[in-house]
């Protein structure tokens, strides 16, 4: 039983420290994945209940009322309408303290604490064209008139949430055409609403009486939602097309360059590291140890110190703007100098020897010995030395001029962080894209990587 | 002798592609950096010829180093940041190497995931960690938040000047524990099993076994990550780069100065360098490179003194 | 037809640790040499210097009648089995053993007939096309001598080629490789440490010491009249027990005298030994089988001691006691179960014809 305990200990600590390692790696594909301004927020699986913003309905207070003004564009298919507003005795004839909202194509606003009585109005159709309201035609004067009573609809109009309150009673009336039902929270209870003929969802709810005589009554409306709608509504694939398909960020140049640089600069490394490797684990020459020990000591050297220097001398060969002034100056790797060498020196004497006997020359044995027995290490520094090339950002910065077409991945990152420093998807996106790579490519090679980073260093 | 002449014709052959760009590129600029570091430019010309005019200034650079206070402070962060960052993360390998180590499932899977950080861009990783780390928003704040704990960091973690460093450093571990937990499962499994079984007749309990065989055993590789952690502390410049947006870190007030709290050496040398002061980089480049063969010395000199 | 010859051969590491000193040898066409020795004694060097892997660094190394000290290892005709083998690991066998004949040039229909030949002989065929991974101990052992023998050299190298097997396997890859030299017909040259099989293969063995030839000569040479005390504790199994006596002399009747025991000196040996100073100590060897362990001496020379364990092997026993106060441990062998019991006291019958004196410094043997 004990031992059970342990091992689902252990299980438990090293999936835990897994996911804690791998943090930003989820982190990154998450947000990337995010709907703009889904980022910042902490949701990952949509409520299976959506619920609205707080609705307030406003108690009616002895001389105030509520109307909702209404205007459907095909009364007056002749008026192009942009904007439209009320005016009227209940706001001074004032065009623009009250502009309606287009809604499914019907323009509306609704009015609260309006004073009780009769009320003339106007609608005011693109900031100056004073027309009446076509579906309250006024008989007698030039202006529509409405009457209002105390904490009611007076007009009647069948809108969105027609929900008012008449008495001690608030009758809820919501348009939710496609909704299959829905709830509403309202005094620390849920009620279901019944669908009306209308297609309106309705309910009558008794105010209780400490709510009496509060300024707003406060309820929000529950939809029960389609998982893989809500779904939708957080994630979404489209930052990485945005990312794709940017003029000001030619993803698709920078990605090659960078392919170019980092294959480039590792292919090549491998070759000289293994041939130099060959050589210093396999044959006497004059000044091998001291060799050695000046190569190895340069490993200690702050990296930082050989970039001036190194500019000068690719500025001097006019390589600015070019692939080799990225891939040239990072070729003597010291450090795959070493791992080459004690890889091959593992390779047993005998081997040579019998190629020696078997008349093998120097490259034969090269082609035949060195290059198949050698994979595993000669894989983990092309690797290593792609995954430092790919990210590596200062050197490739300040051998591109600004409008270089040899701009790498990592240049344009910086470039796109400028941009959209506050769009986290897209950044996140722009991120995947750099870092995605990579990790496909050391899953698929890590057998090697694994192997030929131990025999390498272990052995020091 | 005959055999001699050609036997060091050809590996010379094998080495002269990697000794020609090593000199080229490894080797001459050492050598052209000493001579920048006891340089000055005069005048400031464009970033594509910065050393037009350059004058003889002798030891100017580093006396104004060592009587910087601002060099100091990167100095003493750095020793922070070391301590921060080499104890836990050969600790934290070395824990996750003897948990892998057991009969369990899914190893290679495990394996996979505590390595694959480590061949990851630090500058994107540090992007996200800032993501992670902002206030508010951020994924500490908002799982602090569902527990309760509103605004725990006003300013952001990174822009705390007690966390900040903590924080980078944090990430870094996290990062670079899956290496050396492959030197040291490799360490481990290199040792006999017979040994522990010899242990486990002489009555040794399961951390008798780590004092007295495991630790012993790796040492070596300790040795190698505490000489190429402390390098790569020295040199430590994307992570405070990326994660601090290039600003070094918020500021604090020490005896009067005004200094940026994740300013660690290889970050300051990296100032002087972006403000055309090549002369003074190179100057503390090559103080850095003193600190860091002392450094190595001794830990060879300590860590070897057992044997 | 190939002899090799060494002429005056030194060889020197650095300038400065020499290993092989001054070594003069004529290996015969045909002959099976068996270079054997405690390790570190320079036959693999010797051996290596024949192939040219080891410059020679001074003499002159002829095979047949070419100098061949500056000649490129593939040039000398000669094809050596390494004692890890070395097969190439990426190469299935067919192709380890073709691969020299592929760098000579040699068309591929050819090789393949030839390789096909080999693998028969050697009873590989079966394995050509699997890699030597996947083969076993024995199986590589037979594709590394398949290699070699594709070639059709003038010379065979073995270096150590049986040590990396098990013991019954080594047995019959002996016996297998015995069968092979009379069919190859050819010279071979082999570098071992275990006198078993430098015994049983040889047809001359060189016994090496520290860089210098001990004794050169047939098993049976060796076995009988080893030339010094190293040849013979070296050659035979159990080792050939070894002590310092006196020489003493009563009337014309020379004694050799030990703690508690002494031997008389065979005729053979009188006239040698007279020419020594009477009363000096010199070594006296004799062989576990030419002592046998009686309850009672019966009037026969021997030497009379307890009894400390008795080995017994089934067809034989080895008995073994303290031949001085120095518990230095002899062994004696007889055929069967032994007539004496541990813990008793027991005769160990001496045939004074059979024993082995040499010089006090081991250097020489004395007859």
């Amino acid at each position: 039983m004990k031992k059970i305990t342990l091992s689902a200990l252990l299980y438990i600590i090293l999936f835990g420290g897994a996911m804690l390692v791998l943090l930003p790696l989820f982190w990154m594909i998450l947000t990337a994945c995010k709907q703009p301004g889904q980022a910042l927020e902490f949701r990952f699986l949509p409520d299976s209940v959506l619920e609205s913003e707080i609705q307030a309905v406003y108690q009616p207070i002895t001389d105030k009322a509520i109307v909702i003004f209404e205007f459907n564009p095909n009364d007056c298919p002749d008026i192009p309408v942009s904007s439209i507003s009320v005016a009227g005795t209940f706001n001074g004839w004032n065009s623009s303290a009250n502009p309606m909202v287009k809604d499914n194509n019907i323009w509306r606003t609704t009015l609260h604490n309006i004073d009780i009585g009769n009320h003339e109005y106007k609608f005011v159709v693109n900031g100056n064209n004073w027309i009446q309201d076509p579906a309250n035609k006024p008989t007698t004067t030039d202006n529509c008139l409405i009457t209002l009573q105390a904490g009611l609809n007076q007009n009647k109009k069948t809108l969105a949430n027609q929900t008012y309150i008449q008495g001690k009673t608030l009758f809820i009336a919501i348009d939710r055409g496609n909704a299959e039902s829905l709830q509403v929270k309202i005094f620390n209870q849920t009620i279901n609403l019944l669908k009306n003929d209308q297609n309106y969802f309705t309910a009558t709810v008794e105010i209780p009486e400490t709510e009496i005589g509060k300024h707003a009554i406060t309820y929000t409306i529950l939809e029960p939602q389609n998982f893989w709608d809500g779904m939708k509504k957080i994630y979404t694939f489209n930052n990485f097309k945005k990312v794709l398909y940017n003029r000001d960020f030619p993803f698709g140049q920078f990605f090659l360059n960078s392919l170019v640089v980092a294959a480039g600069t590792a292919l090549l490394t491998v070759i000289l590291c293994t041939m130099a490797g060959y050589a210093f684990a396999k044959k006497n020459f004059f000044m091998k140890k001291q060799l050695f020990a000046m190569l190895l000591s340069t490993m200690m050297i702050p990296g930082m110190i050989f970039m001036v220097p190194q500019f000068a001398i690719v500025n001097h060969f006019n390589w600015i703007n070019t692939y080799q002034a990225m891939i040239v100056p990072h070729l003597a790797n010291i450090f795959g100098l070493f791992l080459l060498k004690q890889y091959i020196s593992t390779i047993p004497n005998s081997l040579f020897e019998a190629a020696n006997i078997d008349g093998a020359n120097e490259l034969q044995i090269f082609k035949i010995i060195i290059i198949p027995l050698s994979l595993p290490i000669m894989v983990t520094l092309f690797l290593l030395t792609f995954v430092g090339q790919w990210g590596n950002f200062l050197w490739q910065l300040i051998v591109n001029t600004p409008d270089s077409t040899y701009r790498t991945l990592p240049v344009g990152m910086a470039l796109f962080r400028g941009q959209y420093g506050q769009d986290w998807e897209m950044m996140m996106a722009g991120a995947c894209f750099s870092i995605i790579p990579i990790a496909i490519l050391f899953l698929i090679a890590q057998r090697f990587f694994i192997e030929g980073m131990t025999t390498g260093a272990v052995k020091e | 002798m005959k055999k001699n002449l050609k036997e060091n014709f050809v590996a010379y052959s094998y080495l002269t592609p990697f000794l020609a760009v090593f000199l080229v590129f490894l080797a001459y600029p050492v050598f052209y950096s000493m001579w920048i570091s006891l340089h000055k430019a005069t005048i400031y010309t464009s970033w594509y010829s910065p050393f037009t005019s350059m004058k003889y200034v002798g030891f100017e650079h580093y006396i104004n180093i060592l009587t910087d206070i601002e060099f100091w402070w990167s100095i003493g962060l750095t020793f922070i940041y070391g301590l921060l960052t080499i104890p836990t993360g050969i600790m934290l390998s070395l824990l996750l190497a003897i948990l892998l180590n057991n009969k369990i499932k899914f190893k290679s899977f495990f394996r996979s995931a505590y390595f694959l950080p480590n061949v990851l861009d630090l500058l994107v990783i540090g992007i996200i960690w800032i993501l992670i780390f902002s206030p508010k928003y951020g994924l500490v704040d908002m799982v602090l938040a569902k527990i309760g704990i509103h605004n725990a960091f006003p300013d952001g973690i990174l822009g705390s000047p007690y966390l900040c460093l903590p924080a980078i450093a944090f990430a870094m571990v996290l990062k670079g524990a899956g290496f050396g937990m492959i030197l040291f499962l490799t360490a481990i499994q290199n040792i006999s099993e017979s040994v522990y079984e010899a242990a486990d007749i002489d009555g040794a309990s399961w951390h008798h076994k780590l004092m007295y065989i495991t630790i012993p055993l790796v040492k070596p590789i300790i040795l190698f990550m505490t000489i190429t952690g402390t390098i790569s502390c020295l040199t430590a410049f994307t992570e405070i780069y990326a994660m601090t947006s290039n600003t070094g870190g918020p500021t604090v007030q020490v005896f009067g100065h005004t200094l940026r709290s994740a300013n660690l050496a290889g970050y300051h040398l990296y100032r002087s360098f972006s403000e055309g002061a090549y002369g003074k980089a190179a100057a503390i480049s090559f103080v850095l490179l003193g600190i860091a063969l002392l450094i190595s010395f001794i830990n060879m000199k300590w860590l070897k003194s057992d044997n | 037809m190939a002899r090799v010859t060494f002429k005056n051969i030194y060889k020197t590491y650095d300038n400065q640790i020499t290993v092989i000193k001054d070594f003069n040898l004529v290996i015969q066409d045909k002959e099976f040499l068996v270079l054997v020795g405690p390790s570190g004694c320079g036959k693999s060097t010797t051996l290596r210097m024949i192939a040219g892997l080891e410059e020679v660094s001074q003499g002159d190394l002829f095979i047949d009648d070419t100098r061949v000290n500056d000649v490129h290892p593939k040039d000398r005709d000669i094809a050596m089995v390494f004692q890890n083998y070395a097969l190439y690991p990426h190469m299935s066998v067919r192709e380890n053993m073709g691969f020299s004949l592929k760098l000579k040039g040699v068309p591929k229909k050819e090789i393949h007939t030839k390789v096909d030949e080999v693998a028969k002989i050697l009873g590989i065929e079966d394995y050509l096309d699997r890699k030597p991974k996947q083969l076993s101990g024995g199986q590589r052992q037979r594709v590394a001598m398949g290699r070699a023998i594709v070639r059709n050299p003038k010379v065979f190298l073995f270096d150590e080629p049986l040590s990396n097997l098990d013991a019954k396997l080594r047995v019959q890859m002996r016996i297998e490789l015995a069968k092979l030299h009379k069919q190859l017909n050819t010279t071979i040259v082999y570098v071992t440490h275990d006198q078993v099989e430098a015994m049983t293969l040889a047809d001359r063995i060189v016994v090496m010491k520290d860089g210098f030839i001990q004794q050169v000569g047939t098993p049976l040479e060796l076995y009988n009249r080893p030339q010094n005390a190293f040849v013979g504790g070296f050659i035979g199994s159990p080792e050939m027990n070894q002590i310092k006596v006196k020489i003493q002399q009563q009337k014309d009747q020379l004694t050799l005298l030990g703690s508690n025991f002494s031997i008389p000196v065979p005729e053979a040996q009188k006239q040698a030994l007279l020419q020594t100073n009477i009363g000096d100590e010199i070594i006296l060897g004799i062989r576990p089988q030419d002592m046998i362990p009686q309850k009672q001496a019966e009037n026969k020379i021997a030497i009379h001691r307890e009894v400390d364990v008795i080995e017994p092997m089934g067809g034989e026993s080895y008995v073994y006691f303290s031949i001085d106060e120095a518990h230095k441990t002899w062994i004696a062998r007889c055929d069967g179960a032994p007539q004496v019991k541990e813990g008793e006291k027991a005769a160990f019958v001496i045939d004074p014809e059979k024993i082995h004196l040499f010089t006090p410094d081991g250097s020489k043997r004395i007859e």
